[in-house]
């Protein structure tokens, strides 16, 4: 047994379920599925994603910042002032959390990389 | 006497003040994400997950143990004060408890809550300890070929006993199973599935995956629903329960500590089947059912004991055999592989080779249980005013510590945007309704089978009829066979059907067929004007995933097919049939609304003599009670 046996043997496994979901969803008819909401779904993946960018070129503090900004837009129910205020208060928990308390080896601003 | 040796032994553990005080920072976030709908015990574990590798092993197990049983606690405080369950498991504590809350009971109502889970905790720790030497002792006999059987029966009776579809829940696992393939191959070094990118050659890290999939993509799926929170506001004087409640509560008590520590050992048992299961009983023998979902105290000592007891005893296959019974203990499994780093093996060699582990974890339990029980009872206040604080600012704060915990394993981006993959697949499994937690317990155990797999063939000289000649790996692969066929016969699958019809609804199915019952959307609003969007807690429960697929299920079988889906639609409908029914109380007629919950037969649907579409409503918004 080659180490590629394992994994093909579940890939066609895997393969089998496609095959019947596809069938059983062709023979039985579906209502369809709820309407994908664009904006929660987009403003926490561009949260994450700007976190993804910034955390290692722009320090903890800015990914932090930006992140939570971003992610706030994704409901509708945010207020610009509340979330910024918000923002401020996260990120600075967030440093002594994780940097001050935890030491994770993390720039906390651009200029201390 | 080894058990009271050995209780001993963990007491003394699980006193010293170090773990004390991880025992108590444990109950403490337990209590309050259960306290907070809308974060689980599964992100916040593999969140805090990357901190405890510097503990000592036996303090970061009691800790992470202590947010899984704390947060059944917590749940239960939110399900009786705002209606809305804190965690899935306290789904039925919303019936009695909350109806008892507001009759100006809530006092009582969460004081029977907490001492039920106290009681519950501490039978269920004696289980733990009675049962843990036979089945360690069992454990020593395995080899490689047991485990492969025992992991094939552990991940499909997973599949079988949690919630939702069995045919996709199955191609979960298959996911998960072979994404947990990917890295390089222990054997042969050959990297797998890795794409030429280096950070793949370790396998895919187990904490992203958790945290897109169950923390990031249920915030997306929740920001959908409007959400609006009442609690009830009154003064929580009163905590003691008058002797009449006590004597009351006390039998349903000790019926649902049986039936959660039954339960819990189960594989995909866990903390959500059992409480549903307790209710169910309780209404079936109790003289009166009709009190039911109108505050009979024994449908909040019930469940609440079932599921403390069930959230305590899943931890038995895994300090036993190291195999885990949820995606929450394959969490913890994960946990102990970490520890390995320190020389502890995650199989039944770690009870005999570190019983202070061991048994200072199941003593801490009850140490913990205590913690709770006054952390709950006299600062319930503390709690309550935790859920002023609105969802807007709770899940941007959720997804920034989403995001430094899965960089801060190990000091990866790659880490980062791999929970965002993880999210927006989580997100999309969300939509089609198909349960995340099977993928999790086949990535984690993955491995495990893999190599307990061909370790047994290396045995047997690829043989594989040795799964069949060793004795206890035949009993094991038997039942598999048995399980199988039993789903797949069409007996089964028609009486599946049937009792979720309300036939022979006490077989299989306690879930679907007792709450459409009595989670009902007709009774009596309080007096407090709810908007229609606020109503039961159904609308939330379809954003908490363990709910959801049984709902589906339930909707399947009557024809109706993901349309309570869309909320837009549901509270236009939920508000027709409002308005059909006060015009028909206005013209004297009492519509279905004056009836009373016991009126409904077992379907959940109201009785006959209405015209089809108004069945829709109630239909639709009973079967999106959770499981």
């Amino acid at each position: 047994m080659g180490p590629g046996y394992v994994p093909r043997a579940i890939a066609l496994i895997l393969l089998g379920f496609g095959l019947f979901f596809a069938g059983r969803g062709l023979a039985r008819g579906h209502a369809g599925i709820e309407r994908v909401q664009a904006r929660p779904m987009l403003g926490i993946a561009v949260a994450v994603g700007a976190f993804a960018l910034l955390i290692e070129d722009a320090g903890l503090v800015a990914a932090s910042f930006s992140a939570v900004l971003l992610a706030a837009a994704a409901s509708r129910e945010s207020r610009l002032f509340e979330v910024v205020l918000f923002g401020l208060c996260v990120t600075a928990g967030a440093v002594l959390l994780f940097v001050k308390a935890l030491a994770l080896p993390v720039p906390i601003w651009p200029w201390s990389l | 006497m080894e058990l009271f040796d050995n209780l001993l032994l963990g007491l003394s553990t699980a006193l010293q003040f170090n773990n004390l005080l991880y025992c108590l920072i444990g109950v403490v976030i337990g209590t309050a994400i259960g306290v907070l709908p809308g974060i689980g015990p599964i992100p916040t574990v593999a969140l805090l997950l990357p901190f405890t590798f510097g503990l000592p092993p036996e303090s970061a197990l009691i800790m992470l143990a202590g947010i899984f049983y704390g947060a059944q606690y917590g749940g239960s405080t939110t399900a009786i004060l705002v209606n809305v369950p804190g965690e899935t498991s306290s789904v039925v504590t919303c019936l009695d408890g909350h109806a008892m809350a507001r009759q100006g009971r809530a006092g009582p109502a969460l004081a029977i809550a907490a001492v039920s889970s106290f009681f519950a905790g501490t039978v269920a720790t004696i289980v733990i300890a009675l049962l843990s030497l036979p089945l360690a002792a069992l454990a020593l006999k395995f080899t490689a070929v047991e485990y492969f059987s025992l992991l094939v029966l552990g991940l499909l009776a997973a599949v079988i006993l949690a919630h939702g579809s069995v045919s996709k829940s199955l191609a979960m696992v298959f996911l998960g199973l072979l994404l947990g393939t990917i890295g390089i191959d222990v054997n042969s070094g050959a990297a797998r599935m890795t794409f030429g990118i280096p950070a793949l050659s370790d396998g895919l890290d187990f904490v992203p995956v958790a945290m897109g999939m169950f923390g990031l993509a249920e915030i997306m799926a929740n920001l959908e629903r409007n959400e609006v929170r009442q609690v009830v506001s009154q003064k929580l004087r009163d905590l003691v329960p008058t002797r009449t409640d006590l004597k009351a509560a006390f039998p349903a008590m000790v019926r649902g500590t049986a039936i959660g520590s039954a339960l819990g050992v189960l594989p995909g048992g866990g903390a959500a089947l059992p409480p549903f299961t307790a209710y169910a009983l309780e209404k079936k023998i109790a003289r009166d059912p009709q009190r039911f979902g109108k505050g009979a105290i024994e449908g909040v000592a019930g469940p609440e004991a079932a599921n403390n007891a069930g959230a305590q005893t899943s931890f038995i296959p895994l300090l036993t055999l190291g195999i885990p019974a949820n995606a929450l203990m394959a969490l913890m499994t994960l946990m102990i592989g970490a520890l390995m780093m320190q020389g502890i093996q995650p199989d039944p060699q770690v009870m005999t080779e570190q019983p202070a582990l061991v048994w200072g974890v199941i003593a801490s339990m009850w140490t913990g249980n205590l913690m709770l029980l006054i952390i709950n009872l006299p600062l319930v206040g503390l709690w309550v005013s935790m859920l002023k604080i609105p969802y807007r600012l709770l899940f941007p704060a959720i997804v920034l510590f989403c995001c430094i915990g899965t960089y801060g394993i190990s000091n990866s981006v790659f880490n980062v945007w791999l929970m965002l993959g993880c999210a927006v697949v989580g997100y999309f499994f969300i939509k089609v309704g198909v349960e995340p937690a099977p993928l999790l317990l086949g990535l984690v155990l993955g491995p495990q089978l893999e190599e307990n797999f061909r370790r047994a063939m290396q045995l047997s000289d690829a043989d594989p009829s040795v799964f069949l000649t060793r004795p206890i790996s035949a009993v094991l692969l038997a039942v598999v066979a048995v399980l199988l066929l039993a789903m797949l016969s069409p007996a089964v699958l028609r009486k599946r059907h049937r009792s979720a019809g309300g036939i022979g609804r006490q077989t299989r199915q306690p879930p679907s067929t007792s709450t459409p019952i009595d989670l009902n959307p007709h009774r009596p609003q309080p007096p407090s004007k709810g908007t229609p969007s606020r109503g039961p807690p159904h609308q939330f429960l379809q954003a908490r995933h363990p709910g959801r697929p049984q709902a589906d299920r339930f909707l399947e079988q009557h024809g109706e097919p993901h349309r309570h889906r869309d909320p837009g639609r549901f509270r236009l409908r939920l508000a027709a049939a409002r308005r059909r029914t006060r015009a028909e109380r206005r013209a004297g007629h009492p519509g279905p609304a004056a009836g009373d919950d016991g009126e409904r037969n077992a379907s959940g649907r109201p009785h006959s003599g209405q015209r089809s579409d108004r069945h829709q409503a109630p239909i639709s918004i009973s079967a999106c009670s959770p499981s």
